[in-house]
């Protein structure tokens, strides 16, 4: 157990220009084998990183591995991180890389591309529930690449170029990639429809 | 988004948008913290003493750190000859002062007496409190509000929610209850009727201007407790539903991510943003007050927000529960794996004031006239002397 950072009345002090020096202060701490520190630095992160998680793998066991096995390798190798202000970015990587991982160890969704999110997990307001469970079954019919591209792009807003960097490949690449995903989804969700629509007609 | 992008059919691109917003989680289950941390823990380099039975690697190690250790000191007490003062050719490190001496340590403060204890629920103990008039209302881990005489601490009543609820905020003559899930529940303090607006729910309820804001993901969602129907909604971009919202005036100031954003209500403007990462915020007297790992900050004095945070205090525990009364702040949470603490902060001074060890583990804090009320993960809620 760490020994306590006693409390200590500051002189009024300003932000450092990048704006984020807390958070590179955590890192700086952790790196140096502070676990209270990193502790703060997974609760700031915890959330959004699980759900990247959640919404790439459609799987709340698999999703809470995955998050735990990136977190961890995150304080396996942090002091391998040369500036603080990139820890997001690493983590972002670190978590891609799990969910991947996830994703190959588990092949079970495969099986699950049939298989619907229950109507209760999906009630909102600003969208239907047919429109919702037509993109769910669609995103979940893409290769692993294509859900996480989808997901670093419009769940944790990242442009081309930040998700380049984050998947390791040129800004160019991830750009295509995108695009190739959407075209991926706007295909199975026809391909859905098609089939719902021979489905209502066999009923007929 | 940093760099817009052009899709070949933007109508799909909305949709996904708008499918992702919904899909994601509101939170990460707190389990996963504690799964990471124990991880880390075990990762941790131990203690000499806690090693296993020595192996002959191991003591080949041994006895060549020892031949390391002699010709050191063999050389220093030959580096001492050569300079009869003593002082030592390398500067000290960096927590020894100029005399060689260790700072003395901050005395403590002192701590608070509990005059109370009330078992109300199983592990991990109350999640929200919630003050209505002279009422305390208490949400539960297995899904139940129970309201306590905040004069005496006796149990009253109990209403089923059928969920663990995160907030209790009076407003409308109604209790409104947040929760991780996905309608947001009302109950009535005097008949105990329970009802929901489906869609609705939200970590945090904040009252506005006869109004309700309901934290959830990029969106405070308005509510009218009257019609209790959704009325409009704020878009917070990069907002989580578990980052903390505040209202002051006609503002809203919400968590996202690393920055604070102000939103002017009703028309619901950005009116700015600020680079701190909020775990908490709170309205005191002069000004708004932020909690970012561990450190106290000022985003805003009676004027207008700063142009850039002014830290007051460091050392604050994880602040899972906040109160304000006067001058002083309440701050309740775990202090860097020690446990869970009560934190009095006095903003006068901008000193501590008190430190009280509340267990393993707290949840959630509010102050009634001179009670301090702490839930804790046993199970129960301690009732503690503000003083004087």
């Amino acid at each position: 157990m760490n020994e306590r950072r006693w409390f200590r009345r500051l002189v009024p002090v300003h932000a450092d220009e990048e704006g984020r020096p807390i958070e590179d202060r955590l890192v700086v701490a952790a790196k140096a084998g502070d676990a209270a520190s990193f502790e703060a630095l997974v609760r700031r992160h915890m959330d959004r990183m699980y759900g990247v998680a959640r919404l790439m793998l459609r799987d709340p066991d698999l999703a809470e591995d995955a998050v735990q096995q990136a977190f961890v390798r995150a304080w396996r190798d942090i002091g391998s991180l040369r500036e603080p202000s990139r820890f997001e970015s690493w983590l972002h990587t670190l978590v891609v890389r799990a969910c991947y991982d996830e994703a190959r160890r588990n092949r079970r969704w495969q099986a699950d591309v049939r298989v619907l999110a229950p109507v209760a997990e999906l009630t909102g307001h600003d969208q239907a529930p047919d429109d919702r469970d037509v993109i769910e079954r669609g995103f979940r019919m893409l290769s692993p690449e294509h859900r996480m591209v989808l997901v670093l792009h419009f769940y944790l807003d990242l442009s081309a170029g930040e998700i380049g960097q984050r998947l390791g490949v040129p800004a160019g690449t991830a750009r295509s990639r995108l695009h190739y995903a959407l075209a991926a989804l706007r295909a199975a969700i026809e391909a859905d429809e098609r089939g719902t629509q021979r489905r209502a007609g066999g009923t007929a | 988004m940093n760099e817009p992008e052009r899709y070949d059919d933007p109508a799909l691109a909305r949709r996904v948008r708008a499918w992702v917003k919904d899909a994601a989680p509101t939170t990460a289950p707190e389990r996963l913290v504690y799964a990471v941390m124990d991880e880390v823990e075990r990762e941790r380099p131990r203690p000499r003493g806690m090693l296993g039975p020595i192996r002959l690697g191991t003591l080949m190690q041994y006895v060549a750190l020892t031949v390391v250790i002699a010709i050191g000191v063999a050389a220093g007490t030959l580096a001492t000859r050569q300079n009869p003062s003593g002082a030592s050719p390398v500067p000290s490190g960096p927590t020894a002062s100029p005399t060689g001496q260790r700072p003395s340590p901050v005395p403590a403060p002192p701590s608070l007496a509990t005059i109370g204890r009330y078992d109300i629920s199983r592990d991990p103990g109350p999640s929200a409190i919630g003050i209505n008039g002279s009422s305390l209302w208490v949400g539960t881990p297995d899904g139940s509000i129970v309201e306590l005489d905040a004069a005496t601490g006796g149990q009253v009543a109990s209403v089923s929610v059928g969920f663990e609820p995160t907030t209790i905020a009076p407003a409308g003559g109604l209790l409104w209850v947040g929760s991780s899930g996905k309608d947001l529940t009302w109950v009535d303090p005097v008949s105990r009727e329970v009802g929901t607006i489906s869609g609705a729910g939200g970590i945090y309820v904040l009252p506005w201007s006869g109004s309700l804001l309901v934290s959830r993901r990029e969106e405070f969602l308005e509510v009218d407790p009257s019609t209790r129907r959704i009325v409009g909604s704020f878009p917070i971009p990069g907002h989580v539903a578990s980052e903390p919202g505040l209202v002051v005036g006609d503002e809203l100031w919400a968590g996202a991510g690393a920055r604070i954003v102000r939103v002017a209500l009703p028309s619901g403007t950005v009116l700015g943003t600020m680079p701190v990462t909020a775990s908490a915020l709170v309205a005191a007297g002069d000004g708004i007050l932020a909690i970012d790992a561990g450190v106290l900050l000022r985003v805003s004095t009676s004027s207008g927000p700063l142009d850039a945070p002014i830290t007051i205090l460091d050392g604050l525990p994880q602040p899972y529960g906040v109160a304000i009364a006067g001058d002083r702040l309440w701050v309740t949470g775990p202090a860097e794996g020690r446990g869970g603490e009560v934190v009095e902060v006095d903003l006068t001074a901008g000193v501590v004031a008190s430190l009280t060890p509340v267990g393993r583990g707290t949840r959630a804090i509010a102050v009634v006239d001179r009670s301090v009320w702490v839930a804790v993960d046993t199970g129960a809620l301690l009732r503690l002397s503000a003083g004087t």
